[in-house]
């Protein structure tokens, strides 16, 4: 026992990945035809939408806030394609610019709101989705648009062998993503203010352009998964993305973000991701009852958290009472008392 | 030279400072000191661009300086170190070092220069961690080390320190100070406000004293003056501390009693026993583990191996409330702010939330005028100075909110109460009335074990004494309550003295 918990303790997403390759295993086992060469792009074609959305999630969570207009965002990505594709004929470069830009407009919209109002970006956002949805509904009159440009459709199913072209674009997100937030002086400043604001604030960091700036790309990632999302069915429905709020949560939290922000886990939101993808795919390989999916999903991914919990470092210290800030102490006064010894010697 | 002149500044329905005129030189530590709510912290917010001054005016070097923010304090040169640390966990030393303006090369941080200038300014500090070294996982003297570095890296001519020592050990104290010393030689005017009189004998100077935001001495010299004359400088009148004699306590049947008790948080062996009407101190250096086996004590941890009986018999606590309902044990956290208090609440609500369930109604209701009842029995027994039972703790003082804190297991009439640091960061008047209290408590049935590591109060209150040292009991002793005998007994039994912290000025040996 105690060698499990030392193993699943040696990184935040150890229990993670375990499960997923145990996942993995036990599918192939109970049904060859989840190895089939199309189920493996149809899972990775999820899993390149489903990574942006937790991504998109996860960079408001590093700087402490939340972002709960991220389905609505990408609804309002797909509207935006239908509108311009269909009804007003641009062609496929220019619709994906303008989708995308619309985004990062929806973004900058909710980062104001948050800065000027001062109100919690949580129920800011609560409420910029209900508009933004309200928006999608209105402007594509609640119809699907089938008449998209065939280049964009094309590229949605185009792959590489078993690499699905969509991928591509996510990888190369992903790397984005962990530059900016590991290399670049902006990304290391959301970081800061998630984990301590006061501290940011006194060092004078910029906090009400991060804000902004932090809302803006991640409504921006929001809106390329509802491009990628739009690609590969071929067609814009307003409602895309309605049920990403809890799939936008479960990546980053399962992977070992901090909920008050300041610290998250690339890798092991790409592993959570991956267990929410095997999870959602393998539920349909496995021939299980469609309407049971949601509530498998919900219970896996509720394992999954406390999977995660187990995991962690402040699991390890944490009394019915204090809260990690106790933990920590603790954890550096025996480490005071350990190097005064070593001092000593 | 920095000075201030004629600097008053109001709150909505108080005066926090009223014509206060200091002045601080290179090359000195002045100490500044007052009780709670004399006018301490909103000085040293003027001084470093927190506060405008309603009038008079703030000089640095002859010229007038108007700061708009904190920024523009330190880019004049003036840094300050709160009592709360200000700095990232989650981030390196290094990166928390140049929070503001990290080494960059368009847009993207450069981590080799950005070491390269922490290793710096970990030198000056005498600091021997790698620039790398998450700040999350330090202890509170380092993260205090840290945050000098950083006051420092940004030029600081005048640095003031807001109780830099308040949660340190005595051997890092000493490594600060020499670090201080250090600083005052180069040339640094500093200014350090602390509690702990005893303490400003040995490193400052000059004092000031503050009494209910007036200036009742500006820097003198410190060797001109006593302990007791500054004492009365900062109450007003004559301290006249009460002889606390010792209690006859009769030690045949135990109202507590702990045989090897091992706990989750790591401590073991741990053997004791509490009698009634008893002040049981429990002395350690931070992280000695006193406060988790308190906590374990009242269910808050898992009790491994050993047993633990009350007034005689086996007993299990399986959780706080148990502890509280069933076996009548109370605890007073050292944390008051995080985990005594609810900040945003009333008086009557923080005292009365022990015994909602003595005071509430049919189905749960409570009524605020029970609350009351009980609140303002309490609230006059303490003398807690609040406006009213209405108002909301965070708007005492730290004296006072303590009295609120403790008031709570005084309504839920707890048999053997553990309290945990009583007066940490408590003006001396407040100091010795708490204390007074807890003698009084003891004196008049309760049993109650004191975590302390303030000497001179549990010296002072203790009837017997148990040291504690790396999560285990290093010895008990008799409290003769001679002061130099006392002292000079519980230190020696504190094994493997620990080496200082740091030696500032000595090649730095990392790992």
């Amino acid at each position: 026992m105690k060698l499990v918990m030392s193993v699943l303790r040696s990184r935040t997403w150890m229990g993670l990945l375990i499960v997923d390759i145990a996942l993995v295993i036990g599918l192939s086992l109970t049904n060859p035809e989840f190895l089939s060469k199309f189920n493996i792009v149809v899972l990775l074609q999820t899993l390149a939408v489903v990574l942006l959305v937790s991504f998109s999630q996860m960079i408001v969570l590093g700087m402490g806030h939340m972002n709960l207009s991220v389905g609505s965002v990408g609804g309002l990505a797909a509207v935006m394609l239908g509108v311009s594709m269909a009804r007003l004929g641009l062609p496929t470069g220019v619709a994906v610019l303008l989708a995308i830009l619309v985004s990062l407009a929806c973004g900058v919209f909710n980062g104001l709101l948050v800065v000027f109002t001062k109100i919690n970006s949580f129920i800011v956002t609560l409420a910029t989705s209900i508009i933004f949805l309200g928006f999608n509904i209105g402007i594509s009159g609640g119809i699907p648009e089938h008449n998209l440009t065939e280049d964009f459709v094309a590229f949605g199913s185009a792959r590489v062998s078993v690499f699905p072209y969509m991928l591509f674009v996510t990888a190369a997100i992903t790397l984005g993503v962990a530059v900016f937030l590991y290399r670049m002086v902006a990304g290391r400043q959301l970081l800061a203010i998630g984990g301590n604001a006061k501290a940011a604030e006194l060092s004078g960091l910029p906090v009400s352009r991060s804000i902004v700036l932090v809302h803006a790309l991640s409504c921006g990632l929001a809106g390329v998964a509802g491009v990628l999302l739009t690609a590969r069915v071929g067609v814009a429905i307003a409602v895309f993305g309605q049920d990403w709020a809890l799939l936008s949560f479960a990546g980053p939290i399962m992977g070992g973000a901090a909920l008050t922000g300041g610290s998250v886990s690339i890798v092991g939101c790409i592993i959570a991701v991956i267990l929410v993808a095997l999870i959602d795919n393998g539920l349909v390989v496995i021939g299980a009852d469609p309407y049971w999916v949601q509530f498998f999903l919900g219970l896996l991914i509720l394992i999954g958290v406390v999977l995660g919990k187990v995991s962690s470092k402040e699991g390890a210290t944490r009394g019915l009472i204090h809260d990690t800030a106790n933990g920590r102490r603790k954890a550096s006064a025996a480490l005071a008392v350990a190097q005064d010894k070593s001092a000593a010697r | 030279m920095l000075e201030c002149h004629g600097v008053s500044k109001a709150f909505p329905g108080v005066v926090a400072l009223d014509d206060v005129s200091v002045e601080v030189r290179p090359g000195e530590i002045q100490a500044l000191i007052g009780e709670n709510g004399a006018g301490k912290s909103t000085l040293i917010n003027v001084l470093v661009g927190v506060y405008r001054a309603d009038s008079g005016s703030v000089l640095l070097g002859g010229e007038e300086m108007n700061f708009s923010s904190p920024r523009d304090a330190q880019h004049a040169g003036i840094s300050v170190v709160h009592q709360e640390r200000n700095l990232v966990p989650a981030f390196s030393v290094a990166e928390n070092l140049t929070l503001e303006h990290p080494p960059s090369r368009f847009g993207f941080v450069e981590y080799g220069r950005m070491n390269q200038e922490a290793e710096k300014w970990l030198a000056v500090v005498g600091l021997c961690v790698p620039p790398s070294m998450l700040v999350g996982d330090m202890s509170p003297a380092q993260m205090q080390l840290v945050e000098i570095a950083k006051a420092l890296s940004l030029e600081a001519r005048f640095l003031v320190l807001d109780e830099p020592t308040s949660t340190i050990t005595p051997n890092e104290v000493e490594s600060l100070f020499g670090i201080l010393r250090g600083l005052r030689d180069q040339g640094v005017g500093i200014v350090f406000v602390s509690h702990k009189l005893e303490e400003l004998f040995e490193i400052c100077d000059r004092v000031t004293v503050l009494r209910d935001g007036r200036c009742v001495c500006s820097g003198r010299q410190l060797s001109e003056l006593t302990n007791d004359q500054l004492v009365t400088l900062m109450v007003g009148r004559e301290e006249i501390v009460r002889e606390l004699p010792p209690k006859p306590v009769e030690r045949i049947e135990p109202v507590l009693e702990a045989r090897s008790v091992a706990t989750s948080a790591g401590a073991h062996d741990i053997s004791f026993a509490l009698y009634p009407r008893e002040v049981l101190g429990l002395y350690g250096l931070v992280g000695a583990g006193r406060s988790e086996l308190a906590r374990a004590l009242i269910g808050d941890e898992k009790i491994v191996a050993g047993e633990v009986f009350l007034n005689g018999k086996g007993a299990r606590v399986r959780s706080v409330r148990d502890a509280i309902e069933t076996h009548g044990l109370g605890y007073v956290p050292e944390d008051r702010k995080n985990e005594g208090l609810f900040l945003s609440h009333s008086v009557s609500r923080n005292v009365a939330i022990t015994v909602w369930r003595r005071v509430s109604k049919a189905l749960g209701w409570i009524f605020g005028s029970a609350e009351a009842e009980i609140a303002e029995e309490y609230v006059r027994k303490l003398e807690v100075k609040t406006p009213s039972l209405r108002q909301s703790v965070q708007n005492l003082s730290g004296g006072n909110q303590q009295k609120v804190s403790m008031a709570k297991w005084l309504a839920a009439d707890s048999d053997i109460l553990i309290i945990d640091e009583p007066t940490v960061g408590i003006d001396v008047h407040t100091k010795h009335a708490i204390q007074n209290l807890i003698w009084d408590l003891a004196d008049r049935g309760k049993s109650i074990i004191l975590i302390s590591s303030d000497m001179p109060e549990m010296i002072r209150l203790a009837d017997r004494i148990l040291v504690m040292n790396e999560n285990r009991i290093a010895g008990e002793l008799e409290n003769t309550r001679r002061y130099d005998q006392m002292s000079a007994r519980i230190m020696n039994l504190i094994q493997g003295s620990a080496a200082p912290l740091t030696t500032p000025g000595e090649p730095c040996l990392i790992g």
